[in-house]
């Protein structure tokens, strides 16, 4: 695949494991910053000719302890948002690593928002790509990466068909993909799909590029997947599916949006799972392969 | 006579303080290298972009935590020179003093001799 890349499942275990361990050691460089500025506090007050301003050594150490210990934080949110994804629940976004350049700081901001990584499922991560910028492709595209262990995923660019069409080589190729392909709301703050083709249920909604039938597939799918997000969870999904079934769709899709949006409304994210991944292996399991 | 008037200088503080900013390079180094060591289990189980945030802030701190253990031991240096020309200038001075059978100008504590 042109953008195949190689993708790790997380395992939020490990993250956990070094954010613990690295704790400990970022405490004792802590500690030697401390013991450092007891023992120059008293040379620097000597007046010693010769010696002066080494306190600030000490200080360079207490200043990288704590540089440390928020990244090693950080590392523990992200294991934290990855096992919250793999659990089905919502996950929180845990934004860049500290210190790390801001989107817009040096470069173009980042259209898909704070989003960074965002959703890991069944060994699955839905990540923002940073290639030359963040979250735009060489070609100037607002990208999302959809990989799993296989190392396989997508790139989209939202609001425009053109450019979907553009990242596969043939209108059938595109066809095939394009049903699939993920949607995202800007500035929405959870990103709550899977990936079985489903897109969020909110930003489906509003892509008024996609056919009634394909809102209501990936509605229907959003459902059983995370539905409106947050603790009501199948219960937002329920009522989006059926009022995108309302809308119109074939009626075996409205049936599924339906059907969906009951099942994730009373299985939660354990139904949600099982939907999904019933979804995606009858859909699409063989582009993983 | 400038140059060989005593100035203070206190040899077990400035002996102290280079001990001790060492001791302190080295244990930074040493943690640091166990904190990566410890990264470096981590990453199997962790790709994208935010395991190349990771590597990256953590390759700055890396070289930080070197840069700061390369300026400790320079500082130390620095404390180790100032030692030495402190303790020329005492010997310089004795020995003037003692040449011209003077009686020193200046406290002799003021040396504070280790």
């Amino acid at each position: 695949m042109e953008f195949a890349v190689t993708t790790i499942s997380a395992r939020p275990d490990a993250l956990d494991a070094y954010a613990n361990s690295a704790a400990h050691l970022d405490a004792a460089i802590e500690t030697v910053g401390v013991r450092l500025v007891i023992a120059l506090d008293a040379v620097d007050q000597s007046g010693s000719a010769g010696i002066s301003n080494t306190r600030v050594h000490a200080h360079n150490v207490t200043n990288l302890a704590a540089a440390a210990a928020e990244l090693d934080a950080w590392v523990r949110s992200v294991g934290d948002a990855f096992r919250s994804a793999d659990a089905g629940l919502v996950c929180r976004d845990p934004g860049r690593a500290p210190g790390s350049v801001a989107s817009g700081a040096m470069v173009a901001p980042n259209p898909l928002g704070t989003w960074s990584t965002l959703v890991s499922s069944s060994g699955g991560a839905l990540q923002v790509l940073e290639g030359g910028k963040p979250g735009v492709d060489a070609a100037g595209r607002y990208i999302v990466e959809v990989s799993r262990a296989s190392g396989a995923y997508f790139r989209y660019a939202p609001g425009s068909a053109n450019a979907m069409k553009s990242m596969f080589g043939s209108a059938a190729d595109n066809a095939s993909h394009i049903a699939s392909y993920k949607s995202v709301a800007r500035s929405f703050p959870l990103l709550s799909f899977g990936l079985a083709g489903a897109g969020q249920a909110l930003g489906d909604a509003q892509n008024t590029k996609l056919d009634v039938g394909d809102r209501a597939t990936r509605v229907g799918a959003a459902v059983a997947l995370e539905g409106g997000g947050g603790a009501l969870g199948g219960w937002g999904g329920a009522t989006a599916g059926a009022a995108m079934g309302a809308i119109g769709g074939p009626p075996g899709i409205v049936v599924g949006a339906i059907a969906g949006g009951i099942i994730g409304a009373f299985g939660g994210s354990a139904a949600g799972g099982w939907f999904k991944n019933r979804l995606f292996e009858s859909r699409f399991g063989g582009w993983f392969n | 006579m400038g140059s060989l008037e005593p100035q203070h200088f206190d040899f077990v503080k400035a002996a102290h303080a280079e001990a001790a900013l060492l001791a302190a390079a080295a244990e930074v180094e040493s943690l640091f290298a166990q904190r990566v060591a410890l990264a470096n289990g981590a990453r199997d189980g962790w790709a994208g972009p935010l395991r190349l945030d990771f590597d990256s802030q953590l390759n700055l701190q890396e070289r930080w935590a070197a840069d700061i253990a390369s300026e400790m031991r320079a500082a130390a240096r620095r404390i180790l020179s100032a030692t030495q020309q402190a303790k020329a200038a005492q010997t310089a001075w004795q020995a003037f003093i003692a040449s011209e059978s003077l009686q020193p100008a200046v406290n002799p504590t003021k040396w504070n001799s280790p």
